[in-house]
């Protein structure tokens, strides 16, 4: 049997995250069609796939785990999220806006999003008088890992706290079980001094 | 609304990360961890740093759809507004100027910085430097304004005035290093925090104001009509600008020279408001009663371009053959340039970031300083990364982003001979009746204000207790 590895996922350090949202704004542009550079060539509302939570004393991007049972594509009626890699991933074409998924994301991952922010441009006829306006369909938007991006996560990338790491499971529970020995060990040091 | 409170923080969109308080020069913004942010008006010397880096923008899943149209109104932004919104942003004088182009009796009239050019294309998604200076000007004139002008001949007009101020200096024991006054941010910050210096800035005033002194007690005459009937633009890449013409000092008559700035992005929010595609235009020339200077178009976008330019007027007004023009090693955010003269050193260092600029004014105040024209810009890269253009949206892209506009603007020109220019000459001869250096000229010249009480008693500069 070929077992594949676990999905990776982007995880943000809680102590070095200050909630800048830059993330947020990376993600938006590695999402457009032709990145903008400055704030004044963007004429739509921002759509990043990470969504930042400022508390009082903390504060993360709450980014999709990738998980490996994904509820979202589990309860998802028109086959629209599957697994492709190491990643769970929308299919936008599929998706009909029912937001079961957004309901079964145990993580609040998954938003709405307004998908086709041209569609008046797009239809003319929309501008006509009399014209019934054109309902902004929203579509479910996560994480895709920057499916694509030669360089990676956008977000990783550019965080100004590199608060972001993209996370291998079975590195970090290797790692984990590392440090949990030298702990060990120097507790088994001291308790016999 | 005072002038004082220009820079603003907009609490429902603050996540109080901080960066903010980070890039501010005068520490201005209060810098503890998870605090909620909040500029000190007094303190804060406008330079935008803070709207150019702030991040935290309204995000389409935190609020109602609603709120966005109610913060557009608030911010007195044009409905057709479509940009992210962010925390730190700067009082826009867009209502003020839309109703004066409106205002069928008043001349209005736009003096331009080309530092406002070469960025400007990036609003429209093209490359730095790719809108031609007259697809600019053509769309100027389609927003409504009567006259268009470079600030090419008072940028030129106070590089001469800062050459014989430093020629004088030098051989007469002034001052040194004398310091240019064109970055409104600078000015400010030394009145504040380096009082004892204030006597060391050049008298004349910075080159937009210049604009407008020129534009008022001469041009209006020459356009056939009266100061009280024109209405001056500066088109400026700087948000400092804005505070700068309402200092009282910098009055002519009681009057303000310039009566309203706009910033690069300003002019873009009109540009697109009207629908204007500045790309597909004709070209439009520059009016010419207040002629360009072409080989100062598109110098003073860097940091070095002034210095460049006094030193090597001074050696042209003292006909100092074969001077030559050297520039040393850069480092700290410090360009240093000298030239001989006379068989004597020059020497010129022009400093990018106000704090860069600190153990250079320190120096100065202990009388220890070696240099002799001080340049100071508040931002990184001079004006072509000031406060008031596009605003980049990833920091890690600032950088280049800024690099390219300085590749975009032309180089600095110092063999430029303006003490021969004929427009020039025509203008100390027939308008102001005096020669370069004449302090009785109260068209050009100015003075500054001690504004440390303030500062002393808080601390400011910790080398100051």
């Amino acid at each position: 049997m070929n077992l594949e590895k676990l999905n990776s996922f982007i995880l943000a350090d809680t102590e070095r995250c200050v909630g800048c949202r830059t993330c947020e704004i990376a993600c938006a542009l590695a999402h457009m069609e032709a990145p903008p550079t400055v704030a004044g060539q963007i004429g739509t509302r921002l759509v990043p796939r990470v969504f930042v939570v400022n508390l009082s004393d903390a504060s993360a991007p709450i980014i999709c785990r990738h998980c490996e049972d994904a509820p979202c594509s589990n309860v998802c009626k028109m086959g629209a999220i599957s697994r492709q890699g190491e990643r769970v991933v929308v299919d936008t074409d599929r998706c009909v806006g029912c937001r079961l998924c957004l309901m079964a994301c145990p993580f609040g991952a998954i938003e709405f999003a307004p998908l086709d922010q041209h569609a008046a441009s797009v239809f003319p006829s929309a501008s006509l008088p009399g014209a019934q306006p054109i309902k902004i369909m929203y579509r479910a938007n996560k994480c895709d890992l920057c499916f694509g991006r030669a360089e990676g996560p956008a977000c990783i990338a550019n965080c100004p706290e590199e608060a972001l790491q993209r996370v291998d499971a079975s590195k970090a529970s290797r790692r984990r079980r590392s440090v949990a020995a030298l702990e060990l060990q120097a507790g088994h040091t001291t308790a016999l001094a | 609304m005072s002038a004082q409170e220009l820079i603003r923080i907009d609490q429902e969109l603050c996540t109080r990360c901080g960066h903010c308080a980070e890039v501010c020069p005068v520490q201005a913004i209060n810098s503890g961890r998870r605090e909620t942010r909040a500029v000190d008006t007094t303190r804060c010397v406008k330079c935008g740093r803070c709207v150019q880096t702030c991040s935290a923008f309204d995000s389409l899943f935190d609020e109602p759809s609603g709120r966005r149209m109610d913060r557009i109104r608030e911010r007195l932004l044009p409905a057709s507004f479509a940009e992210p919104m962010f925390a730190a942003y700067d009082e826009t004088s867009l209502p003020e100027l839309s109703a004066a182009l409106e205002e069928r009796h008043v001349l209005s009239v736009v003096h331009c910085d080309s530092a406002v050019f070469a960025p400007l294309a990036e609003e429209f998604g093209l490359p730095a430097g790719t809108l031609r200076a007259g697809q600019v000007v053509a769309a100027l004139r389609k927003l409504g304004f009567h006259k268009v002008y470079s600030n090419t001949l008072p940028a030129a007009v106070s590089v001469l005035e800062q050459a014989r101020e430093l020629v004088d200096r030098v051989e007469k024991g002034g001052n040194l290093p004398l310091i240019n006054a064109s970055c409104p941010a600078a000015v400010q910050f030394i009145e504040q925090a380096f009082p004892e210096l204030i006597h060391y800035f050049s008298g004349c005033r910075s080159p937009r104001q210049l604009a407008g002194s020129l534009s008022k007690a001469w041009l209006a005459k020459e356009l056939g009509t009266s100061a009280a009937f024109l209405y001056n633009v500066s088109l400026a890449s700087c948000t400092a600008h804005k505070f700068e013409v309402t200092r009282p000092e910098l009055r002519t008559d009681g009057k303000r020279e310039i009566d309203a700035v706009m910033t690069t992005r300003e002019l873009a929010w009109l540009i697109k408001r009207e629908g204007i595609e500045p790309y597909l235009l004709e070209d439009s020339e520059f009016d010419a009663q207040m002629a360009t200077v072409p080989e100062l178009w598109g110098a003073f976008c860097h940091t070095g371009d002034i210095s460049q330019a006094v030193l090597a007027t001074a050696a042209d007004l003292m006909q100092a053959k074969d001077a030559a023009l050297e520039e040393g090693s850069e480092e700290d955010g410090v360009r240093h340039f000298r030239i001989r003269i006379e068989g004597r050193d020059y020497q010129a260092a022009a400093v990018s970031g106000l704090q860069n600029a600190v153990p250079l004014l320190e120096a100065a105040r202990a009388g220890k300083s070696t240099v002799r024209f001080l340049e100071i810009m508040a931002c990184p890269q001079g004006c072509v990364s000031g406060g008031g253009q596009p605003k980049v949206l990833l920091p890690k892209q600032q950088a280049e982003v800024y690099r390219n506009r300085v590749a975009a603007c032309a180089a600095a020109a110092p063999e430029a001979r303006l003490s021969q220019n004929a427009v020039i000459r025509r203008l100390y001869d027939e308008v102001f009746g005096c020669q370069p250096g004449d302090k009785s000229n109260h068209i050009l010249y100015t003075h500054y204000v001690e504004r440390s009480d303030d500062f002393v008693s808080k601390g400011f500069m910790e080398s100051d207790s």
